[in-house]
């Protein structure tokens, strides 16, 4: 159980520093190869800050929140050290989480 | 004013960093810590709440000292404070 | 933001990062490396102690292991014992005492028979590492206040980073490894500072906190007649606490686990499963009438905020006789000094520090990188200030790796036995690492441009050799290790082994693209590029 909500804090910390990222025209370029519309910014960013909102919960859940504050911070300065080199060296990686948000905003994002 | 900074100017400025922001942080501690107290506070805890804030007030004494625009006046008025502190906390030591 | 910031201002604060970074960063770069060693200093003492390697013990009793053996310590009457059950990371019993010189003792005890273990004299991670991190192996208070100048100046770089950075928000997850090096190094050197930049703050704040009393030492003393320890003494309970002794032999002390589980009852009862439990109980005026003990929670194990909180008892009666807990500026001042000292038993959290350490003493590198680019790029290559930083940097960063291999391989090839008159063993130690620190100085100076890949390279060697050297002298290859469960052991061999291979990585690197010709190339900056 302990093993299993540290994944899921981790996780959503990924998920939140990533769409941190992507809410950027810069690297939802990288990904996509197309322009962001500023619908879909909002939305990202929006997604990014409830991932990491609830990857704090899950660490004042877990551990109480004296531990909460560092376990936290900690996961989001990996998390974030995670996105920008994936983002330099694989940024095709992060299209699964681009794609969804484009759906999800229903706008017409044409990728090449 | 600050294009014209040279090395020595600059470090002039490091030295009132450091040396200017040690003398504010210690008059600082030593006012606080014996003033609190005067408002109920327990002696220890005056102690740790200035040390906590002499050390931060230390970065801001520094980041001014470097970058103030009027050299003079920011070292007199660093010292000239440090040293009200300095002279006024021992005078508010309670017995 | 950015119309409240001055070019002056930023101008200003540019010059101040850039040379009070290169100014510090030795000194930083070592307290970071070391402070990075210190999150695993148990574990470090284990290996450069193999007499420590004990799989952890169940839960033991001090009233049958330790308190029969307290008249063998030859100790002072009158004295205070303190002793500790083995925990996560400590497999051991501890006792400290006093002897009747008035000397004091650390003894380590076998969990299972109580024996007192005979140990490697070593300094290992909890003496070595941690003391050079705040103190730099420097005589008196000379490292303490080199190492404090550092911390502030750490605090003022962190603040006017910010500042100077103008693109935090649109930057922060960017990283082009891809651009110029000078470019390269700039981002990294942003993209490690920014990720944990609370720790970069929290961790030198809480530090010159936990020192204050040697920093200031005048406006701590005022409230106390110029004793500057006495805020020490307030906050820490034990004068709160003290009994005078009666002058008068009194019964020894019989029973301890006891009181231990009353104290930890209690806790459990106020705080409910997620409480911290005692690690630490002492006897006070030892052999007296007046005899009494204190069970308290120094380092607790399920919380950061580290400080005494204790219970003293009647050792004859058993009750509970005074209770001692901090008050509400000073229980938080003890998160801010626990998250510092790291004692807790929280396994993925001091792994995150681990990264976290090392992840700043990349920062240091990268900024030290960059400043010998941008030099490069302006055309300055030869200049003195530039060969000095460059020798400066590897004696600085790889100096200081090769010198922490050098320590642990001269643990393993210094006879435990060893007596020459006059000189300890554990000296002996330190001097090997000061001796391989010296010699990558000196290299650094000598060999220019060459020495970064060189002495990269010479970290996989040493590596290498400091693990083969483990697993000959104490039998524990990673077979042994894993069947005797000592995981302890084999991650820190396979850490070095790690360390080693990134050290080759950035050594092989080296060699496609040294430091000059990759300057020559030119800096394509075009905001619009995409990495791809």
């Amino acid at each position: 159980m302990a093993h299993l909500t540290l994944i899921i804090a981790s996780l959503l910390g990924l998920f939140g520093t990533a769409s941190l990222a992507l809410c950027q025209q810069r690297h939802w370029k990288s990904v996509m190869h197309a322009d962001l519309s500023s619908a879909s910014k909002s939305l990202i960013r929006n997604s990014g800050l409830v991932f990491l909102l609830l990857s704090l919960v899950v660490c004042i859940q877990r551990d109480g929140a004296g531990f909460a504050a560092l376990l936290w911070a900690l996961i989001f300065a990996v998390a974030s050290l995670i996105t920008a080199l994936v983002l330099s060296y694989q940024p095709r990686t992060l299209r699964f989480l681009a794609s969804a948000y484009s759906a999800l905003s229903g706008s017409s994002q044409n990728s090449r | 004013m600050l294009t014209n900074d040279n090395t020595v100017t600059r470090s002039i400025r490091l030295l009132i960093a450091v040396v200017g922001g040690y003398l504010f942080t210690d008059g600082f501690i030593g006012l606080i810590g014996v003033s609190l107290p005067y408002l109920g506070w327990a002696q220890s805890e005056a102690l740790n709440l200035a040390i906590l804030l002499g050390l931060l007030a230390y970065v801001i004494i520094m980041i001014w000292a470097i970058s103030t625009v009027r050299l003079l006046f920011t070292t007199v008025a660093i010292f000239a404070s440090s040293a009200a502190m300095i002279y006024g906390a021992p005078l508010l030591v309670q017995a | 933001m950015a119309k409240l910031i001055s070019k002056q201002f930023r101008e200003s604060l540019t010059w101040f990062h850039t040379w009070l970074g290169i100014g510090l960063a030795a000194v930083l770069f070592a307290v970071f490396w070391t402070g990075t060693l210190t999150v695993f200093d148990k574990e470090i003492d284990q290996w450069m102690k193999p007499e420590l390697r004990i799989a952890q013990p169940g839960p033991v009793s001090l009233d049958q292991l330790v308190l029969p053996k307290l008249s063998e310590f030859d100790p002072a009457r009158e004295s205070e014992f303190w002793m500790s059950a083995p925990r996560d990371r400590i497999p051991a019993i501890r006792v400290l005492y006093e002897d009747q010189d008035g000397e004091s003792h650390e003894a380590m005890l076998d969990p299972r028979s109580g024996e007192v273990l005979d140990l490697t004299d070593s300094h290992a991670g909890s003496d070595f590492f941690f003391r050079f991190h705040f103190m730099l192996h420097m005589p008196g208070i000379i490292g303490y206040i080199v190492v404090g100048l550092a911390a502030v100046g750490m605090m003022a770089l962190v603040v006017s980073g910010i500042f100077i950075h103008r693109k935090i928000i649109q930057e922060f997850f960017t990283f082009r490894p891809q651009k110029s090096r000078r470019r390269s190094s700039l981002d990294f050197h942003n993209l490690t500072a920014v990720i944990a930049l609370p720790f970069h703050f929290l961790l030198p704040l809480s530090g010159l906190f936990i020192f204050a009393s040697i920093y200031f030492p005048w406006s701590l003393g005022l409230p106390y007649d110029g004793n500057a320890r006495g805020l020490n003494a307030e906050t820490s309970g034990y004068e709160y606490l003290a009994v005078p002794a009666a002058g008068q032999p009194g019964p020894p002390v019989e029973r301890i686990d006891a009181l231990v589980s009353t104290a930890d009852g209690i806790w459990l009862a106020e705080e409910g499963k997620r409480s911290s439990r005692a690690d630490w109980i002492g006897i006070f005026n030892y052999g007296d009438k007046n005899s009494y003990v204190i069970v308290e929670r120094y380092y607790p194990d399920n919380r950061v905020s580290i400080g005494p909180d204790q219970f003293s008892f009647d050792p004859t009666t058993q009750e509970i006789t005074n209770r001692f807990s901090p008050e509400p500026v000073h229980a938080a001042m003890n998160w801010l000094e626990g998250l510092h000292w790291v004692q807790f038993d929280h396994w993925p959290l001091r792994w995150l520090y681990f990264f976290a350490g090392l992840s700043g003493c990349a920062m240091i590198g990268s900024g030290m990188v960059f400043w010998m680019q941008a030099r490069i790029k302006k055309g300055t290559e030869d200049s003195v200030s530039v060969r000095v930083v460059r020798a400066m940097s590897v004696g600085a960063i790889t100096g200081i790796i090769i010198a922490s291999l050098g320590f642990f391989i001269g643990n393993r090839l210094i006879p435990k036995e060893i007596d020459i008159t006059g000189v300890h063993r554990h000296d002996l130690e330190i001097w090997v690492f000061f001796l391989f620190w010296a010699l990558s100085c000196v290299h650094a100076a000598l060999r220019g441009r060459e020495a970064w890949k060189e002495q990269n390279m010479a970290i996989m060697v040493l590596a290498v050799v400091t693990v083969v050297l483990n697993w000959v002298t104490t039998g524990h290859h990673p077979v042994a290790a894993v069947s005797e469960s000592l995981w302890v052991v084999l991650i820190m061999d396979v850490m070095i082994l790690a360390g080693g291979i990134v050290a080759w990585w950035v050594a092989l690197k080296m060699r496609d693209a040294s430091p000059g010709t990759a300057a020559l190339r030119p800096v394509i900056d075009s905001p619009n590029r995409s990495p791809n």
